[in-house]
């Protein structure tokens, strides 16, 4: 008994030493507003809009994290599904794997179909996470919230929850980058180029699985891009 | 050391052997399909069952712990609300729609009349956070569920930790509504040869099979796809069904085709609850303008019944009430949350 116990120890220890091996490192997400990195309750004058723009809430999924090197693809991220919510800073970065090699990185920008017809799920994907609609089943992938003059609303608010899964109203995104080889991973997305190229003005809200949805998750996913 | 350690793996044992013996087996007759749910997600076990049952009739799930699910499908109705036409939630609200029979809810592809909800894990969210409904949130419900002591406990021991997650909620009461079978009516014992029909009711089958068995299919007696059965637009509520989800015109007043088992608990019938009686149905079906409509669209065949074969068709109808299912004592309120409730008073 003694000695099996030993050796039960032993492999433990074994396996921990070559799971340390493994690289280990970090990636970094940046939401940026244009050059800086965006605060929330923080106004923003733009001038393409000759007016200022504040953001409450500015929340979004990444899955199935990917990297390619060598040709072929394989998970990286610890979790399937990460919730980043700009509110809370521990989303900003995630843990990811042996990436020394990297050429390109993918992932999608929301919750893919599968997961979203396949019931209950925790962590990120918990439905207390505000993140799902509860009349209509469905993941919301991106959740931006905010106020603006150039809203002629209540209280200017403007208010975007980007989903749908089935159909011509599929608003995940698969988002592709070539890796510029740098030591560190940082994943930027700037909301300035996203917000001056909506077409504010026409669109205060939208709430449901929709085409409009579909066109600004589509926008939302090009200004991604990995940090020079 | 080494005797410490066996000890360690014998308790261990014990208590796998425990939790192996509360697997729970859900019993469906062999000539029902395979079920549509994916219980590799979430393995039935009678202690989650029970812990869905206790939150399926307790009022706390809605703001102001006046509703719960239970208000709006009693046992005795075979888990749908009788009496009324539109349900009646929060603040004697009125919603917009007939609250539906729950039960064989595991060969369900979609729920709701217009199928908004894609899995039976999901729907409770939609009752939970519905303003006319229960009036809550989930993030909510779970707070007011983490203070107190029977749910710590209920959740430790059916998950091994009492911390209350929005998963394991759903799980347990999609536990508690898939253990809800109804398979034991006078159709069923037919079908295992337990018992026969009368003349009136094989009259009646035979009837059945011609006119209603393409939407409402054996054995489950509905195809749980989404039709149109011509009830004329109540522009009070302006209710087009199944467009709502899915935005194609094609879809336009289809509804989702009911189950037929139980009717005799389940009235009034349709998605707003508009017919009281069996006849008054039948009525719709056979009226002019309904038959007219009907001929306009080659997938549908014309339904014609005499008066009498109105009456067969009834009493073949009637063979699917399961009485065993709506008095069955294990889908009643539970002892627990009775004393629980006295106990806050
Ligand atoms: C205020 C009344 C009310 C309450 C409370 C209520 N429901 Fe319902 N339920 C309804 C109505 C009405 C529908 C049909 C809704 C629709 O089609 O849009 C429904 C539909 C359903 C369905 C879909 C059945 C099918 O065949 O598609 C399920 C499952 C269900 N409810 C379970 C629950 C659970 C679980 C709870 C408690 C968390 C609950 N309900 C609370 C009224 C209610
Ligand atoms: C073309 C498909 C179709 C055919 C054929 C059909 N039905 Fe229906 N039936 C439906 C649909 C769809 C509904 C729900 C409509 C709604 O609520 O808007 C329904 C609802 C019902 C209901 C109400 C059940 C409830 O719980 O509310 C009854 C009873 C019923 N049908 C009986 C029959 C009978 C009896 C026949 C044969 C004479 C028949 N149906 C033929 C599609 C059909």
């Amino acid at each position: 008994m003694r000695l099996r116990y030993i050796l039960f120890v032993g492999f433990i220890l074994c396996s921990g030493f070559l799971y340390a091996q493994l690289k280990e490192a970090q990636l970094e997400i940046e939401i940026l507003f244009g050059d800086e990195n965006l605060e929330l309750g923080r106004n923003y004058y733009v001038d393409e809009l000759a007016d200022s723009v504040e953001f409450e809430s500015i929340k979004f999924y990444i899955s199935n994290l990917e990297i390619q090197s060598n040709s072929t693809w394989q998970e990286i991220g610890k979790l399937k599904h990460k919730l980043v919510d700009l509110e809370d800073s521990t989303s900003l970065s995630m843990k990811v794997r042996g990436y020394s090699s990297i050429q390109k990185l993918r992932f999608n920008l929301g919750i893919d179909s599968i997961t979203n017809v396949s019931g209950a799920f925790g962590g990120d994907l918990d439905p207390t996470k505000g993140m799902y609609w509860s009349w209509q089943s469905g993941y919301i992938n991106t959740k931006i919230e905010g106020k603006s003059k150039v809203f002629k609303t209540r209280n200017n608010y403007f208010q975007y929850h980007l989903g749908g899964y089935s159909g011509v109203f599929k608003s995940c995104q698969k988002v592709t980058l070539l890796s510029n080889k740098q030591e560190k991973l940082v994943l930027q997305l700037d909301i300035k180029e996203f917000f001056v190229n909506l077409n504010p003005t026409e669109l205060s809200s939208v709430m449901s699985p929709s085409l409009e949805a579909v066109r600004l998750s589509t926008l939302l996913s090009r200004m991604f891009k990995l940090k020079e | 050391m080494s005797r410490r350690l066996a000890t360690l793996i014998f308790i261990l044992l014990i208590f796998m052997a425990f939790r192996e013996a509360k697997i729970y087996q859900l019993e469906y007759p062999n000539y029902f399909p395979k079920p549509e749910y994916n219980f590799r997600n979430n393995p039935l076990d009678s202690s989650k069952v029970e812990l869905g049952r206790l939150l399926f009739f307790d009022p706390i799930l809605s703001k102001d712990n006046s509703i719960s699910c239970a208000s709006c499908h009693s046992p005795y109705n075979a888990f749908a609300h009788t009496d009324h036409d539109l349900s009646h939630g929060i603040y004697d609200q009125i919603g917009t729609r007939n609250a539906p029979a729950l039960f064989n809810l595991a060969w369900q592809k979609t729920f709701m009349w217009d199928g908004a909800i894609n899995h039976l894990d999901m729907q409770a969210l939609a009752p939970i956070s519905d303003s006319t409904e229960m009036g809550e949130t989930i993030v909510h419900v779970i707070e007011k569920l983490s203070q107190k002591k029977l749910y710590k406990e209920s959740f430790f021991l059916t998950y091994q930790d009492s911390i209350i997650t929005g998963e394991k909620l759903l799980k347990a009461l999609s536990q508690f509504q898939l253990s809800l079978v109804s398979s034991n009516s006078k159709y069923d014992r037919v079908r295992k040869q337990e018992t026969e029909f009368t003349k009136q009711e094989t009259k009646g089958y035979h009837l059945f099979q011609q006119h209603c068995n393409s939407c409402h299919a054996e054995p489950l007696f509905s195809n749980y796809q989404f039709s149109k059965n011509e009830l004329p637009l109540d522009s009070g509520l302006n209710d087009f069904g199944r467009f709502k989800v899915t935005q194609q015109e094609e879809d336009r007043f289809k509804f989702k085709v009911p189950t037929l088992r139980n009717l005799s608990f389940t009235f009034p019938y349709m998605h707003d609850g508009r017919f009281k009686k069996l006849n008054k149905v039948l009525n719709h079906y056979t009226s002019e303008s309904i038959k007219a409509q009907f001929k306009k669209d080659p997938k549908k065949k014309v339904i014609e019944l005499s008066e009498d074969e109105k009456v067969d068709l009834i009493s073949f109808l009637l063979t699917l009430n399961d009485k065993s299912f709506v008095f069955n004592s294990k889908h009643q309120f539970p002892k627990v949350l009775l004393e629980e409730m006295k106990g806050i008073k």
